[in-house]
């Protein structure tokens, strides 16, 4: 797949990069049932890398091994490789806590601490003793004016967080994560529970962000793939597992798709 | 065959249902809440008067002198607030470290199973007699205290600190069950969130679920501290019960050695018996529960104001400030600056910096402590009711339990006992049950917010009242006022009344389960609220009626307070022939009794022997329903 992938005709021309992250033979399953089955995936820095497919495929448990998330699951077993920079993150080498830090994360619905703005910037920066408690403030503003958030909340950086709008709550998180400095960002559906306009601002971000970071997508909204994303994975469902159908550029994916399941889920969206 | 279909219509007729104004399920409740309140209200009420005539006689010196001598019509209550407030804070200092440790690793660590059975082992811990309690306080902890503090030269093991250890351990399960009922009340999406950030799992617990579950933390705390303050069974027997003995050193460990008196170990003594005939040592006598009540009802109802729903929707979070330079003002006003700054410290930062080796040992050590709590708590369970079986097995033969009392307890068996205990809580449970269905029916169906907080608040005070002032107020109605001296009807009256909280609670928390939907399917068919209630809401509650009522009757199996004065007696009793001058013989009283008195070992024998028994019923009946039990609270809580 990875290899058909590679060959595929509009990127060819591309150089290849080592890429961030790379999964092979990865299977998980929770429960004894299994949910994800050989799954391959290489991911190049410095793009949005988007996860499409339909619903309880195991889009999100995908994206979980990434950061193994996935092993706050109760009973959920993951078997096969992980690579992050050339490393495995599942040898043990680096710990999963520090794997957290370098690989951020921003979930379907914004989940932001019942505290100030302010104190939710610097939640996991503070927590982790990662800069001199004088660089707080300036970390806080710069990861604010990264998430395109500063403008609106630099007068109440001390007002509760859950006073925000939902879509202003996600560029929190967005921040929070960015504070951090993580070289990729895992985004699960987090347009999901917007409206249009702070989805199109999240949108804006993605792109953005990608000059500096590596962002893993996963989407519901065939749209929105096209706008932002460089190159997709699309995940169906397989004889009850999930499988990577198929990966391409993203034109070359959503224009002229190889594999008969993702036509097919193309056409019902 | 071939006769014709029979039009629907000819087959019965549509008669429109006959809708009354009122309904007999909506008087049901009333009546039933209205004598749950009335209750509460009556015995403050009663208290309050019968308290007067000692302070028009004493005044303020009742509550701030020290010198109870009745003899000489002298009342100052002060060694025993003092004495209450001693005991109490050992035992806070004790539980809530504890307790909260375990609760973080039940709530956060433990897997569902284990979990469970964490859970089962602490609510049965909640569930022995306090009898039994001070019985092990007697033969195990009064020794031990003596030995350890040998330097100290005691005079005896009975000191404020036994007894505060020993309430320790019988409020460890409230301190510990409250705040794992907090925790699991935090989103699990918190947690992920912060671990998603490369949050350690502990950190998570600490810097996310733990402060957001502090209000229900202290809450647990201060219902814990409600029910050190009005036990009076288990601190009678290990307290020492000496009167006017206020510590004449503070801020040293010489005070908690000594002998003293709380209000409810006063209230539990014979001189209550004395008291009545005198009209002001009477009344200084009720005065001493009227203060009890007043202290654990200040307690119990600021918990439960902490943790009303109406502060729960929006949590008096007091916003962390920001430091004063978190809005610098002019170097960061253009866009340009701030990047630059970014990129400045892109290029000083690493972008993972390790957690120091120093701080992953403190991350262990805090769990193996947390841990170190969950096992305390349940080992001294265990240790418990091992030790009790251990004694009691010798006393234990089919005699035992057929044959009566003989010799003063040293000889014979226990069954009129039994029969007597029984009858007990066969009657609390007929007194108990109609009145719990028809408060849950007021606090789930008929009440909205204001009122039906306003109701929650009195199931809270009655849920907080210390037993033994339900004796009192036994004694007061029933013994004197009606005239009925010692009689089963009283007992099964008033541990009838006790329970009503546990099953009214348990009842609600499985009404708020009940899909909507069932309610609204019943509606749609027309049926009235009431044909709801009895068709649809009551069947489906069922679950929460049956547990709630073994957990009650598993409690009131084991209460001696309120009957001790109202309803049992030692020895001399069979099968009660009418009401008035009718006690019974119980388990607990017997325990109580023989426990005072337990030099000659045939006595020994046969009180280990009635301890074990009475500990049968008891963790049948909360065996029995715990599972389901705590099944429906978890869904109430996390709900």
């Amino acid at each position: 797949m990875l290899k058909l992938a590679q060959d595929s005709a509009c990127c060819s021309t591309e150089t290849v990069s080592p890429a961030v992250l790379e999964a092979r033979g990865l299977s998980v399953s929770i429960a004894g049932r299994p949910i994800l089955k050989d799954v391959n995936l290489t991911i190049q820095p410095r793009q949005v890398f988007g996860i499409i497919g339909p619903s309880g495929a195991g889009k999100s448990t995908l994206i979980k091994c990434f950061n193994r998330l996935i092993e706050l699951t109760p009973r959920a077993v993951v078997s096969g490789d992980i690579t992050f920079n050339q490393g495995s993150i599942l040898s043990g080498a680096l710990h999963p806590d520090d794997l957290r830090v370098r690989i951020g994360m921003l979930f379907q619905q914004p989940v932001v601490f019942p505290k100030s703005i302010y104190q939710n910037v610097i939640f996991g920066v503070r927590r982790l003793r990662m800069v001199s408690r004088r660089a707080l403030p300036d970390v806080a503003e710069a990861a604010l004016r990264e998430a395109a958030l500063w403008e609106e909340v630099k007068d109440r950086l001390t007002d509760s967080a859950l006073k925000l709008s939902v879509g202003q709550q996600q560029r929190l998180c967005l921040a929070r994560t960015l504070a951090m400095q993580p070289e990729v960002i895992l985004m699960d559906e987090p347009t999901s529970a917007l409206d249009p306009r702070s989805t199109e601002a999240i949108e804006q971000l993605m792109l953005r962000l990608k000059e500096r970071h590596t962002i893993v997508l996963v989407t519901h909204n065939i749209g929105q793939a096209r706008r932002v994303c460089d190159w997709l994975a699309c995940v169906c469902v397989n004889n009850g597992v999930g499988e990577v159908a198929e990966t391409a550029c993203c034109d070359q994916m959503l224009d002229n798709p190889c594999c008969q399941a993702v036509v097919d889920y193309l056409k019902r969206n | 065959m071939n006769s014709p279909a029979v039009p629907i219509t000819d087959t019965y007729s549509v008669v429109a249902p006959d809708r009354r104004r009122w309904s007999y399920t909506l008087v049901f409740s009333v009546i039933g809440t209205a004598v749950t309140a009335g209750f509460v209200v009556g015995m403050v009420a009663l208290f309050a008067w019968q308290t007067l005539p000692v302070l028009s006689h004493s005044g303020l010196g009742y509550v701030t002198s020290n010198n109870w001598h009745y003899r000489q019509q002298m009342f100052g209550a002060l060694s025993m607030i003092v004495g209450t407030l001693l005991v109490s804070a050992v035992a806070l200092c004790v539980a809530a470290p504890v307790g909260i440790g375990a609760a973080i690793i039940t709530s956060e660590f433990l897997p569902g199973r284990a979990r469970l059975m964490v859970k089962i082992v602490i609510e049965l811990l909640a569930g022995i007699p306090s009898v039994v309690y001070g019985l092990v306080g007697i033969l195990y902890l009064r020794t031990f205290v003596y030995d350890t503090f040998e330097s100290f030269d005691l005079h005896s093991g009975d000191t404020i600190l036994t007894a505060g250890l020993l309430l320790a351990v019988m409020i460890l399960p409230t301190v510990m069950t409250l705040s794992d009922d907090a925790l699991r009340a935090v989103p699990a999406l918190q947690r992920q969130a912060a671990r998603g950030l490369g949050l350690s799992r502990l950190s998570a617990v600490m810097h996310v679920a733990l402060p957001q579950a502090r209000i229900g933390v202290i809450a647990a705390v201060l219902l814990a501290l409600g029910r050190a303050l009005g036990e009076a069974i288990a601190v009678f027997l290990v307290v020492g019960r000496q009167d006017n003995n206020l510590p004449t050193q503070p801020f040293t460990l010489r005070p908690l050695l000594e002998s003293g008196q709380t209000l409810a170990s006063k209230l539990g003594g014979a001189e209550i018996n004395i008291a009545y005939g005198d009209p002001l040592h009477w009344a200084a006598v009720v005065g001493l529960g009227l203060m009890l009540l007043v202290m654990v009802g200040t307690v119990t109802l600021l918990a439960a104001a902490l943790t009303s729903p109406k502060s729960a929707a929006s949590p008096p979070q007091p916003v962390e400030n920001a430091p004063k330079h978190a809005r610098p003002t002019k170097t960061h006003s253009t866009k340009g600056t701030s990047d630059a700054l970014l990129t400045a410290r892109l290029a000083q930062e690493p972008a993972v910096t390790r957690l120091p080796k120093r701080r992953k040992w403190l991350e262990r050590f805090s769990i193996g402590s947390f841990a170190a709590c969950t096992l305390l708590a349940t080992g001294v369970m265990l240790a418990m009711i091992l030790a009790i079986f251990y004694r009691g097995s010798s006393a234990l033969s089919l005699r035992f339990f057929t044959e009566q009392i003989k010799l003063v307890g040293a000889d014979g068996g226990i069954f009129f006992n039994i029969i007597g205990t029984l009858l007990l809580i066969t009657t609390a449970l007929c007194v108990c049950t109609p009145i719990a269905v028809a408060v849950a029916l007021m606090q789930s169906v008929y009440l909205r917010e204001r009122a039906a907080r306003g109701l929650g608040m009195v199931l809270y005070l009655l849920n907080g009242t210390p037993s033994i002032l339900f004796g009192l107020f036994g004694l007061v109605v029933f013994v004197k006022f009606l005239g009925w001296g010692k009689s089963w009807l009283a007992g099964g009256i008033l541990l009838g009344l006790m329970m009503i909280p546990i099953v009214t609670v348990a009842l609600v928390e499985r009404m708020k389960a009940l899909p909507k939907k069932y309610i609204e399917a019943a509606r749609g068919l027309g049926l009235s609220k009431s044909q709801t209630v009895w068709s649809v809401i009551i069947p489906q509650s069922r679950a929460g009626l049956v547990t709630g009522s073994l957990l009650g009757l598993a409690r009131a199996a084991g209460e001696t307070a309120p009957i001790m004065f109202t309803a049992t007696i030692f020895a001399g009793a069979m099968f009660p022939r009418g009401i008035v001058e009718s006690p019974v013989l119980s388990l607990p009283y017997h325990i109580f009794i023989l426990a005072q008195d337990s030099f000659d070992p045939r006595v020994g024998e046969k009180l280990w022997g009635t301890a074990a028994a009475l500990l049968m019923i008891v963790m049948l009946l909360s065996l029995i329903a715990l599972p389901v039990r705590l099944r429906i609270h978890e869904e109430a809580v996390s709900a």
